[in-house]
């Protein structure tokens, strides 16, 4: 006789598993000290983090005691931060909303000063066996907007494949420049893809014969293709690359910001190190991570 | 006199213990109702959040539209939350990843309980524990560095992150659950029914389908119930190997479900603004999805206890 045995534990793995899901909702939001001494918390775009982080490792040789702590959750975060006074310096790779400076401003009572310290150029990617290598801005429109004519890749000269596009979620600052730089006021094609992390994007464009995805240019690599992209159909398609970008003939390209509560004190530690990214070390990292120096 | 001692500190020592019960108990009360202070607190808080926007939600297009545009770019317009895609999502991987834990859950239930003996029965429950220990973020690497690859050159189809990719990963990890409480619904099962069953020249398959289903009934669908459980409330896994595209996507197509909705966009709102409290929402109705799924397997289970004692 087998007496009737029923885990109770196994009950309780599942019971504790959903409180712990909801726990996580409900602890999402929560604070950190802010910067004070010889640390700099610099926090904000996703998009910059990477150089952000080159330039944390970079500057550790040129200014040893001073700690830098860098987070890049996205754009909105930093502004976030520098409105409740968690970080010093805030990266963007969008300008700042009014509503954002009218919250700093109230905080702080102190404007936000805007410091552009390179481009960003957002790269249209595909796979590398796509035969289409250009398309214009409108075709573009026609793939990515809703309403748009286009969704297989034989409209523009590729094989009879649907067009299968993949991009950020709906609050990421890349989407949101995408959107703007592209498709107007207009809203992206339902069946658009949101991808965890420009990465992503990059990696269903590398493994999907017909996708097709944007971010920034820093993400490409050898197993990915991207498009050369012309203003119109009387110009020349630009290959994205450092020169076209600065040079403004790549269509596709943003400035990347930091924003500061005020302008910094030259001789504090946040307003040593925001000197020396706009300076030709922080530059040198910039160009080094694929993006593009301001001058 | 080292008697003595030793004695006269028993003594306090238990005095001191006396002292402390009542202190003790308390701790003791106070940990039991936690759980269900933690609870309320969850749907305190949630609901909270979501307050503002609760009696201004369009409910019909919540429901019944896929038009999920929080942040419209003409800012003239409103934003849109028809979440009919999402939530088709968040079923279509429930489904069908049912579908393949099921029968694969409920297969290797009856050969660890019914089958395998000695050392394979002790291995086998252990792999299946270990598998139930499996983060959900590695599942979601596997979907999308291993299965996506696999599935386009396997089914010939273009994009390898899909609804298929998303409900095998989420299978996986709702089979360990399966497993265990299925064999323990087949254990619970008196020996004397198999031995009737026997005697009376049933073959071994006759005896597991004609008699201990009918009597496991209860637990085998309590297992399932759980099951569904996870799927729904599963998160990573399904946000990297679904494809994150709200549309109403077949096997081979992209979907998005309501949780890696929650968790993309969370992140990147403003505390308390609309979206952010429309993602609340989304949350309260997962919320409800999972208490009754839960309540559910609770009461099947009961009357599985019920029917044995």
């Amino acid at each position: 006789m087998v007496a009737p045995n029923f885990k109770q534990p196994m009950k309780e793995i599942v019971r504790n598993t959903m409180i712990g899901t909801g726990l996580c909702l409900v602890l999402a939001s929560c604070g950190r000290d802010s910067g004070t001494g010889t640390s700099v918390t610099i926090a904000g775009s996703d998009t910059m983090l990477q150089v952000g982080l080159a330039w944390q490792d970079a500057y550790k040789s040129v200014r040893s005691d001073v700690t830098l702590s860098v987070e890049g959750q996205g754009s909105s975060t930093g502004f976030k931060a520098l409105i409740n006074g968690s970080a010093d310096i805030a990266h963007s790779s969008r300008a700042i909303k009014d509503s954002e400076r009218e919250k700093i401003v109230e905080a702080h009572g102190k404007e936000p000063v805007e410091h552009i310290v390179g481009f960003d150029g957002i790269a249209v990617y595909v796979h590398p066996d796509n035969p289409v290598k250009s398309l214009t801005i409108a075709q573009l429109k026609e793939i990515w907007a809703d309403g748009g004519s286009i969704s297989n890749w034989s409209a523009v000269g590729g094989p009879d494949a649907e067009i299968q596009r993949m991009g950020r979620s709906n609050s990421s600052g890349t989407y949101g420049f995408f959107q703007k730089a592209i498709l107007g006021s207009a809203e992206f094609k339902p069946g658009t893809g949101a991808a965890n992390g420009s990465e992503n994007v990059v990696n269903f464009c590398a493994t999907t014969p017909s996708g097709i995805g944007y971010s920034g240019m820093s993400y490409k690599s050898d197993k990915v293709g991207w498009l050369s992209v012309a203003k119109d159909e009387s110009s020349e398609p630009v290959e994205p690359s450092i020169a076209s970008v600065q040079s403004k003939e790549y269509p596709i390209a943003r400035p990347l910001y930091i924003y500061t509560v005020g302008e910094l004190d030259p001789e504090s530690p946040a307003g040593e190190y925001l000197a020396w990214v706009k300076a030709e070390g922080g530059q040198a990292v910039v160009s080094e991570q694929g993006f593009v120096p301001f001058k | 006199m080292a008697d003595g001692k030793t004695s006269s500190i028993r003594a306090l020592g238990s005095r001191l213990l006396d002292r402390a019960e009542p202190l003790i108990k308390g701790v003791i009360y106070v940990s039991g109702w936690s759980s269900i202070l933690f609870v309320a607190a969850i749907f305190f808080f949630i609901f909270k959040e979501a307050a503002p926007v609760l009696s201004s939600v369009d409910w019909g297009s919540f429901f019944f539209e896929n038009r999920w545009i929080p942040n419209p770019a003409d800012e003239n317009k409103a934003p849109s939350y028809g979440a009919a895609g999402i939530i088709y999502g968040t079923f279509a991987i429930t489904v069908v990843s049912m579908l393949i834990a099921m029968p694969l859950g409920l297969a290797a239930a009856v050969y660890i309980s019914e089958f395998a003996t000695g050392k394979t029965k002790e291995i086998l429950k252990i792999l299946v524990e270990l598998l139930a220990a499996i983060p959900s973020i590695i599942w979601g690497f596997i979907g999308l560095v291993i299965m996506s690859p696999i599935i386009q050159w396997v089914f010939g189809v273009e994009v390898g992150v899909n609804l298929f990719n998303a409900s095998l990963m989420v299978a996986f990890m709702a089979i360990p659950l399966i497993v265990s409480i299925s064999e323990d619904s087949l254990r619970a099962v008196p020996d004397s029914y198999r031995e009737a069953a026997l005697a009376l020249g049933a073959s071994r398959w006759e005896m597991i389908y004609r008699v201990l289903f009918p009597a496991a009934k209860n637990g085998l669908l309590a297992a399932a119930m759980l099951g569904v459980g996870r799927a729904v409330g599963e998160t990573m896994a399904v946000w990297m190997a679904s494809g994150g595209t709200e549309q109403f996507g077949l096997l081979f197509d992209r979907v998005k479900a309501m949780t890696a909705t929650i968790a993309s966009e969370m992140k990147d709102t403003a505390h308390g603004d609309e979206h952010y409290q429309m993602l609340f929402v989304i949350g309260i109705v997962l919320l409800i999805i999972c208490v009754i799924i839960n309540v559910l397997s609770d009461l099947v289970i009961k009357g599985v206890k019920k029917k044995h004692s």
